[in-house]
Formats: C-alpha cells, structure tokens, sequence
C-alpha cells in the first residue's frame, strides 16, 4: 500500500516537472519498460486534467497547469478535449455495470458524473452565505442611516430648544432691568395731541419715586399742550 | 477492422515539415515491418507508440507533440536501412529523448502575457465569453460525433471507464465486468481516448475551417 502512494506521489511529481533530472530519467526508463505503469501515469494526468477543470488541485498543481495551458497548444487541445469529456459524462445516465455504481455509493467513491455535482453544492452555498452577507449588510446600513436621521433630529429639537432658552432668558433679564427702575420716564412727543374730554390714566408703579416730565419741543413752535 | 495507420504529414504527399529530409514510403514500409509482420498488428502497433509519444511528449513540455512523435518515427525508419537495430520501440524511445534535449536548446518561444501590450490580442471579456461558449459546444458536438463512430463495446467500455474515472476501486469492478486486467483495461480505454481525441480535434479544426471559408464567401 505505501509503495502504492509512492508511486502515486513519484508520478504526481514527475507530471509536475518536480523530480531532479535524474529521478525523472530514472523514472522514464521505470514507465517505458513498464507499459502498465505507462498507463497509470496516463489516468493519474488525465486526474491531474480533471481535479484542475473542478478547481479540486492544489495551489502549486493549478500554477503548472496554467502555465503549461500557457505555453503550449497541446495541453490547451488536451484540457479543452477534457472539458467537452467531463461535460459529456456528467449528462449520461449510470453506465449498466452491474453492481458497479452502487458499490461505488456504499464504498463512499463519488462517480465522476456525480462528482461534477460537489462544485455545484460547493457553489450554492457560497451563494446561499454570499445572499446572507448582502442582506445583513443592507439591514445594517439601512438601520445606521435610520439612527443617523433620528440623530440629527433630535440635534435639531436641541438647538431649537436652547435658542428658545436663550430668547427666555433674555426677557427674563430685560423684565428684571425694567423692574429695577425706579423711575418711570414719561414721555410726550410732538405733533400728537392729547385729547382733552377723554382723560387716559397713568399708571405709577408702587416702587417709582419720582416721575421727571419731559417736553421735547420743535423749535419755532409757539403753542403745546401739557 | 481496418486502421489508418499513416499519420496526417505521411499521407500529405510525404512532406514532414520538421524532418530534416522527406521519408521515403519504403522506409515507412520497412519501420512497419521490423513491429509486426502482420500489416494491421503493425498498425496497431505503431499508433500505439504514436499514442505514447504524444504523450511523452507532452509530460516533457515539448510541443507540438503530433509532429515531434513523427520526426521520432522519421528517424528511426531512416536509420533502419542503414543500422542493426534489434530492439525498434527501445530505439525508438532513446530517439524521442534525443528530441526532448533538442527541444530543450531552443530558444523560449513568448507568450502573449509577455508581448508589449499594442501587440497583444484585444478582445473584451464579454466577447471573450460568448467565444469561448461557441467554441466549447462545437467541440462537445464534435466528441459526439466521434463517440457515435465508435463500435458499441468501444463506447461501453471507454465511457464506462471515464464514468468511474480515477476510483481504483470502480476501476476493478470494471475490469472484472469486462473480463480483463485492470493494466488491459487501462489500455483500451486511453487507446479509445487518443482515437477519440484525435477525431475531435480533426473534426473541430476542420469545423473551424469551414466556419472560416463561409465568413470569407
């Protein structure tokens, strides 16, 4: 068994161009001798072509494809020739082998036709978390922009309410001036005239000690009334 | 059945376009000769080792891997007329790895990413997309095609075989279904693969090629 995944590793890494120069000459003269080992190393690259079109191989295995699909026709024909493959497959019904794709099932092996399945539910639920993410997110701004505004609005009413405090007190403090007087200025203006028959009565504040009389008087003026 | 054996650049009257000088047909009777006697076994043969070149090839990094798996046949049927060589397929091999150092010497080809960028090709990715979409269904119409010619055990047994790809255990399973070895069963269905490889691609280029000749009319 482990000369198994030795193997398996030596040819992983041979398809990756990883082995020294002389593991991979000694690794050549091992295969064309060997026409089995041939094939396997054929069905472990055609592997290789599979898990990369999934997006299952590593980071390194999926940088050497890339670069290889790069710089050579050839592995482009072979991958897209994989591509139309797998599609192909994966639209097939179960091959009729007796037996086969059950044990498959309760061996816990996926066929390659369900294997192009796993993706796809990877897919969904990533979707599924994306929608998730998108969602609380716009709840969240949308309850933000939401307290923002009541925010604001209450700034508002406080400002409102302290310049009405001010304006308060400001009366407050010209009543309070007013009141501290005591004496109350009368004052008769000219050009009005003060009606003889209707007497209007003048009200003196209980704390006013004297009440001075002005008269302002156009000049050139010879008649007034007092 | 019958095999078409000759490779594309033999059947266009001769020419090989890597080769250094054009092979003879009697240097290519005498190649098929010295790995089987039999003309079909033979042919059988020498698409099986064309199958592994490309292959080996390809895990070199030397391309285009057609052409080079030819300039290897090219010469060893060459040095046939000219040399004892007892074991053709091991010859065959020390020559194809005197390619791959040959290939290794000369100088990288550039890549588009590396071409100054009013040299690159432009495409936008919407057009990039629906390209790519057209060109997937043509080719996925074109291994269809090619699944259809096969004989119905051909198709049973290299789907089946791609069905369960990769599971050793499935793999088994088949192979005992279809009576042989794990390693027979191997073979088969990669030879399958290449033919129905090689078809696809015919098929898709020459699809390619019509598609052209339509636009320019």
């Amino acid at each position: 068994m482990s000369n198994e995944r030795e193997q398996k590793q030596l040819m992983t890494r041979y398809l990756l161009g990883e082995l020294s120069p002389e593991e991979h000459a000694r690794f050549e003269d091992c295969y064309l001798a060997n026409p089995d080992l041939f094939e396997q190393l054929a069905a472990a690259e055609d592997q290789m072509i599979r898990s990369y079109l999934h997006g299952d191989c590593s980071a390194t295995e999926k940088a050497v494809m890339e670069r290889r699909i790069a710089a050579s026709p050839d592995w482009r024909q072979k991958v897209e020739f994989e591509r139309a493959l797998t599609e192909h497959v994966s639209s097939m019904p179960a091959p009729g082998v007796v037996g086969a794709f059950s044990n498959a099932r309760a061996a816990g092996e996926i066929p390659r036709a369900k294997r192009s399945l796993v993706p796809a539910l990877r897919l969904a639920a990533v979707a599924i978390w994306l929608v998730l993410v998108v969602l609380g997110g716009a709840w969240l701004i949308t309850t933000n922009l939401h307290l923002r505004q009541e925010l604001a609005e209450l700034q508002a009413e406080k400002a409102d309410l302290e310049r009405r405090q001010n304006e308060l007190q400001q009366q407050l403090a010209s009543l309070s001036v007013k009141s501290s007087l005591t004496m109350t200025p009368f004052l008769l203006t000219p050009h009005l005239v003060r009606d003889t028959n209707q007497q209007k009565p003048l009200v003196i504040p209980p704390d006013v000690a004297s009440i001075p009389l002005l008269l302002s008087l156009d000049q050139g003026q010879d008649r007034f009334a007092g | 059945m019958q095999f078409d054996f000759r490779p594309i650049s033999h059947m266009d009257n001769l020419n090989i376009s890597i080769g250094e000088r054009d092979l003879k047909s009697a240097d290519f009777d005498g190649l098929l000769q010295r790995l089987h006697p039999d003309r079909n076994s033979a042919a059988e043969r020498y698409e099986d080792l064309r199958r592994k070149l490309m292959r080996f090839f390809r895990w070199n990094d030397c391309f285009p891997g057609e052409e080079l798996a030819d300039q290897a046949f090219d010469r060893v049927a060459r040095k046939l007329g000219s040399e004892q060589i007892h074991d053709v397929p091991a010859f065959l091999w020390g020559v194809a790895r005197n390619i791959v150092r040959e290939f290794r010497k000369r100088p990288p080809t550039v890549n588009f990413e590396e071409l100054p960028p009013l040299r690159q090709p432009h495409t936008s990715h919407a057009e990039l997309s629906l390209i790519e979409q057209k060109v997937r269904e043509r080719r996925l119409q074109c291994l269809r095609k090619c699944l259809e010619q096969l004989t119905a055990s051909d198709r049973e047994l290299f789907l089946a075989y791609e069905y369960f790809a990769g599971k050793a255990r499935s793999t088994r399973q088949l192979a005992e279904r279809f009576g042989i070895s794990v390693g027979a069963l191997q073979t088969r269905a990669h030879r399958v693969k290449h033919r129905v490889e090689k078809c696809a691609l015919k098929r898709f280029l020459s699809a390619g090629k019509s598609f052209e000749e339509d636009k320019e009319s």
